[in-house]
């Protein structure tokens, strides 16, 4: 019994010393190892939760799109959702204070204070100062979280407004910082970065010294899978917490976006973060609303079941 | 002359000892040249990262993906060469390196997933204390001849 055995060894042994089939050998682990590498973090996070990781659950709510009467009655529903933060775009009219979108404002900042919820304010990366100004004298108390630039790193267009050198996008950044600085406001600041930060690594590394912590937009299950690898490079190389700040799905498929945006709140939940921002709650020109359809319940009861 | 002879008796003792023992010794020296090699990219990288953006960036993927494998490549066929002595080498300097590298990098990352431990000191030591193992797998993954090569 132990010669035949210690045959097959010795036989298996010559054969795999061979150059040819060692080259294979070690090529097949190379391939292995890097798929292991690829997909263990989101198989592992997958399927472990962290019960004991308070988490916290934002939505983005485009309240310029509702009517100004509706507007009270959407944040109670996304209160009562038990939603903790919720994001909006930066809208205000500097040029006459009682135009309709500064009315909604204010609108949106009585029911927000009303509820203690939390609110971050998107400050785009065109607007200007002045605007800015406006907007953080009248309401910049309200303001949990500001965000400077959306996505810098991303070079969209040759549009007026779009970025294309570091050093335009850095000295945009400065600017904007600066202002909000001057408000001296309570609020905590960050800048979100979509995954194509894993090509311009600099902006994030120079923007965060100046960020309480930064975002991460995920967007596409194939993104979602690698999304822990992304989160621990953003970590590492900003030393600040990640938060996602935009997670969402345009799609009519109701089932489809039910499940994507559970599977991405268990993941970020088991990974520890400290919260993840769904988008949105409501959208008139794409799918990624869910107010109204099914995913609104789903994601009610998740907050229910998990998020302190 | 005397400094080569005493090489030759380092060399020879070397060659004297029992299998395990140089398996170790070569699983030893592989992680500890792995080990600094990634502690020293986790205290550059934002240096590299803010050096002429994007060159810097480049420069580390270069390092990274391209030196550092040579090098791990290189150095694991020079101990098999001196502690087996054995000439030449069956798997490119390159190849063997990022096999090493990976098989290196998913045991950390594994072990940075599942028991939440930081690079320093946790996964360090862990690897230290897998060396034996490792020395297995550089030894597996690459060899030389005994017979000269021209």
């Amino acid at each position: 019994m132990g010669k035949p055995v210690s045959n097959l060894v010795q036989g298996l042994i010559r054969f795999t010393n061979k150059s040819l089939v060692k080259n294979l050998i070690v090529i097949t682990l190379c391939v292995m190892f890097f798929f292991i590498q690829l997909f263990y973090p989101y198989d592992f996070y997958s399927a472990h939760s962290d019960s004991n990781s308070s988490f916290q659950v934002g939505i983005h709510y485009v309240y310029e799109q509702d009517n100004l009467t509706d507007i009270y009655g959407q944040v109670t529903q996304i209160y009562d959702l038990g939603f903790k933060v919720i994001r909006i775009n930066f809208e205000c009219d500097p040029q006459y204070p009682t135009d309709p979108v500064n009315q909604k404002t204010d609108m949106f900042f009585e029911a927000t204070s009303y509820y203690g919820l939390a609110v971050a304010l998107v400050i785009p990366n065109d607007e200007t100062t002045d605007s800015i100004n406006f907007y953080l004298d009248h309401w910049g108390g309200n303001l949990t979280y500001v965000q400077i630039m959306n996505e810098p790193e991303t070079s969209s267009s040759w549009d007026v407004g779009a970025l294309f050198t570091d050093d335009e996008i850095l000295s945009t950044f400065n600017s904007i910082y600066t202002t909000v600085e001057s408000h001296h406001l309570s609020a905590e600041l960050y800048t979100n970065f979509g995954i194509g930060y894993v090509l311009r690594p600099n902006i994030p590394v120079e923007f965060s010294q100046k960020l309480n912590f930064v975002g991460l937009d995920v967007y596409m299950n194939s993104f979602l899978v690698l999304s822990p690898l992304f989160i621990q490079n953003l970590h590492e190389i900003t030393h600040k917490d990640v938060v996602i700040t935009e997670f969402g799905m345009s799609t009519t498929n109701s089932d489809e976006q039910t499940n994507y945006i559970i599977s991405g709140l268990n993941l970020f939940k088991s990974m520890g973060l400290k919260g993840c921002w769904i988008v949105y709650w409501n959208s008139a020109y794409d799918n990624y609303g869910i107010r109204g359809t099914p995913t609104e319940t789903a994601v009610g009861d998740w907050i229910a079941k998990n998020a302190k | 002359m005397q400094k080569t002879q005493s090489e030759n008796k380092v060399l020879n003792h070397l060659r004297n000892m029992r299998l395990a023992e140089k398996l170790l010794i070569q699983g030893l020296i592989t992680v500890i040249i792995l080990i600094v090699i990634q502690a020293w990219f986790y205290s550059a990288q934002d240096s590299f990262m803010n050096y002429m953006p994007p060159l810097g960036f480049a420069f580390l993927l270069a390092i990274t993906y391209f030196a550092q494998p040579i090098i791990i490549g290189a150095v694991n066929i020079a101990l098999i060469n001196s502690l087996h002595k054995t000439r030449g080498w069956q798997v490119g300097f390159w190849l063997n390196g990022i096999f090493l590298l990976l098989a290196f990098s998913t045991l950390n990352l594994i072990l940075q997933v599942t028991f939440n431990l930081q690079f320093m000191p946790s996964i360090a030591i862990i690897d230290l204390l897998l060396s034996f193992p490792f020395g297995c797998l550089a030894r597996f993954s690459n060899g030389g001849w005994k017979k000269p090569i021209d």
